[in-house]
């Protein structure tokens, strides 16, 4: 499965932002693997994960009107939801653990880094070729630039171009997820 | 000169070569610099991360969740020139129907990843006469419309008591009743009937607001029968 491209979602995102109808249920199908992922991944729980999907886009049609498309992707702010979502449910889990008094300090922060790794991985994935397979090789891989370039009979420029526009792509991908939580 | 692109910022970030033109820019401009550490950040991570499981897609039954979720707003919408306060109190879902799904689930998840401590606000104490020790937001169970406020205060005089700030409304054939419940809607205790806008119920001993900490209030019939109808109104979770 691929994730949707920021390019095609522009119309999306102001028809969302407009209310329309139609829009949820666009988005939903673009986005909401994405959620689910990243919520069972994160979780661990199934039942947890579809009340995270579930509770982020509620709450992404109901605060539609806080969205401003001029100034992000819409996945990157629906992401955004998902990921204060998912640590709510942390939380729930450890006022839980509190009062079995099975508790740990640094659980937390590893957590919410956790949920950033995740979606990492997933922007990686949805670079979409011949970008997702360079970063793979060069990053999952550890491969050099050198060894991409022979191994994809691709010019070594061409590589460092597309690594250097990758990284590019994801640093704002991410920052939209960001900025929305 | 401007500020460099994003290639250049990419490409000093990956330890390339770059122009000198751009390296002293670089070497004056935080703001290029801070872009530059930002990708060096991102390499770094991407370069810990392990390749994803595909995607999967959810269930059909979260997106019918998620419509009949919105339905009820818009039906609130709709009706609520014509729907008077009593209407709404008679039509609200009961206890077990709502809410439980998400948190016997959290509960059944307890003991497969451990929580993290000292993530509830604590709530210092402003005033002298008493310490906030939990407080929680209330919420029409049937509109997810704020209903006011809970909070539990440690007082002088030792004893522990939950204020509520909600509004108050007669019930016809019934009374409403303020409860604290477990995380798996099975323990709870009653704490007494609601009878104003703002009303403040001690806590019995022995009952710790962590282990109680959703805060309920039901219409309960006068039929005589003391425990909960599962008419729940209102609710809020307290974050002790």
């Amino acid at each position: 499965m691929e994730l949707p491209d920021d390019s095609t979602g522009a119309s999306l995102a102001h028809a969302f932002a407009a209310g329309a109808d139609g829009a949820l249920e666009e988005l939903y199908r673009d986005v909401s693997p994405l959620v689910y992922s990243l919520a069972l991944r994160a979780l661990g729980d199934p039942t947890e994960a579809e009340d995270v999907t579930q509770q982020t886009f509620v709450a992404a049609w109901r605060s539609r009107g806080a969205f401003d498309p001029e100034r992000g992707a819409l996945r990157g702010w629906v992401v955004g939801i998902a990921r204060r979502t998912i640590a709510d449910a942390f939380e729930a889990r450890s006022r839980d653990h509190r009062r079995l008094q099975a508790v740990r300090d640094d659980v937390r922060v590893g957590e919410a880094d956790h949920v950033d790794d995740l979606l990492l991985a997933y922007e990686i994935d949805a670079l979409g070729d011949p970008r997702r397979t360079i970063m793979a090789l060069a990053f999952y891989e550890g491969h050099t630039h050198e060894q991409i370039s022979d191994y994809l009979a691709m010019p070594l420029g061409t590589v460092k171009s597309h690594i250097r526009r990758s990284l590019t792509t994801l640093r704002n991908r991410l920052e939209a997820a960001d900025v929305a939580s | 000169m401007s500020h460099l692109d994003d290639e250049v910022i990419a490409a000093a970030a990956l330890g390339e070569q770059i122009d000198a033109d751009h390296r002293a820019h670089l070497e004056a401009c935080t703001l290029c610099a801070s872009h530059v550490r930002a990708i060096e950040d991102l390499a770094a991570r991407a370069g810990s991360v392990h390749r994803p499981e595909p995607l999967l897609v959810p269930p059909a039954r979260v997106w019918d969740a998620i419509v009949a979720e919105l339905a009820s707003d818009e039906e609130q919408l709709a009706a609520a020139p014509e729907t008077t306060p009593q209407e709404a109190l008679a039509t609200v879902t009961p206890i077990r129907r709502r809410f439980s799904g998400w948190l016997v689930a959290a509960a059944a998840s307890v003991g497969l990843i451990v929580g993290g401590v000292g993530v509830g606000l604590l709530l210092a104490g402003t005033n002298d006469d008493f310490v906030v020790v939990a407080s929680a937001p209330l919420a029409n169970l049937q509109t997810d419309a704020p209903a006011g406020t809970a909070q539990v205060e440690n007082r002088p005089d030792g004893t522990q008591v939950l204020v509520l700030d909600t509004d108050y409304q007669t019930v016809a054939d019934g009374n409403l009743e303020v409860w604290l419940i477990d995380p798996n809607v099975e323990g709870m205790v009653s704490l007494g009937f609601l009878t104003a806008t703002h009303s403040e119920f001690v806590i019995p001993p022995g009952y710790d607001p962590a282990a109680y900490p959703i805060v309920d209030i039901s219409i309960e019939p006068r039929d005589g029968v003391p425990t909960h109808s599962g008419d729940s109104i209102v609710r809020g979770v307290l974050v002790v």
